[in-house]
């Protein structure tokens, strides 16, 4: 078998900013409403943590996390639950800190693959979304 | 596949002192009165370790935040997100003890021309002193 010997490394930073989810979706099979949270670079990207907080009071919720093949992602075999993350009721503060939520991934993915994300009930404010990432 | 097989480090140690937050901003989407704390000197990327944060005098309890912008505007609410939060505590000045010291681990590879920005949810006498300790690709 030709396998590689040679290890490789991400070349170029890849973080998405600016990713809401706040729409409730009970499926956990990564159908229905998600968000898209990252797409792979050209030669595939390496995904080292997911970072998610809270932009303002909320209510309690899971957070979804789902690998999506780059296929659509109303057919669930597209898609992979990978990751939940429990979401506390939060009241916004102006002097006390929310959680930092971290979901460590350390994922490589193929060229096309995608993060998407849900959350299982409505948020009145969305969660704010980041993905650090490299890509290859 | 042309992968890189050729590991990178930072090559110019950044480290970003003299920025201050004072002025109140509830906002948690990275609009408003923000306060840039990082941003590159290079175009090739950087390695951010931490965020150090300090009071510089007496102050009311407060929340600082640190976003992570993309080089864009500030005010457009999908260029920013918020990656931080840390809750400050009421400080009053002493000469015999010490103030806290805030650190904010972050472990994060920026893109070309990104940036941080930070913001306190209320207004503080005395400003916040930040210090981010960096490297650029």
């Amino acid at each position: 078998m030709p396998a590689n010997i040679t290890p490789i490394f991400p070349l170029t930073p890849d973080v998405t900013v600016g990713n809401t989810v706040s729409a409730a979706n009970t499926a956990l099979n990564g159908t229905g409403t998600v968000t898209v949270l990252f797409t792979a670079g050209a030669d595939g990207s390496r995904i080292d943590y997911v970072r998610i907080k809270n932009t303002g009071t909320a209510v309690a919720t899971a957070f979804r996390l789902f690998i999506n093949n780059g296929g659509d992602t109303n057919t669930a075999t597209n898609n992979s639950l990978i990751a939940e993350q429990a979401i506390v009721a939060y009241t916004l503060s102006q002097t006390a800190a929310s959680t930092d939520y971290v979901i460590p991934l350390g994922i490589s993915i193929p060229v096309a693959y995608r993060l998407t994300a849900s959350v299982g009930t409505v948020v009145a404010t969305p969660l704010v979304v980041t993905v650090v990432a490299g890509d290859y | 596949m042309p992968s890189n097989t050729t590991p990178r480090f930072p090559l110019r140690p950044r480290v970003e002192f003299g920025n201050t937050v004072i002025t109140g901003n509830t906002l948690l989407d990275g609009t408003g009165t923000v306060v840039i704390i990082y941003s590159q000197l290079g175009s090739d990327g950087a390695r951010v370790d931490y965020v150090r944060v300090k009071n510089t005098g007496t102050a009311v309890a407060t929340v600082f935040r640190v976003f992570v912008n993309n080089g864009s505007g500030t005010n457009t609410a999908t260029n920013n997100s918020l990656v931080a939060e840390q809750t400050i505590a009421a400080y009053t000045l002493s000469q015999t003890a010490v103030a806290a010291d805030y650190v904010i681990p972050l472990g994060i590879n920026l893109p070309p021309g990104y940036r941080l920005t930070a913001t306190v949810g209320t207004t503080v006498a005395a400003a916040l002193a930040v210090t981010v300790i960096a490297g650029e690709y």
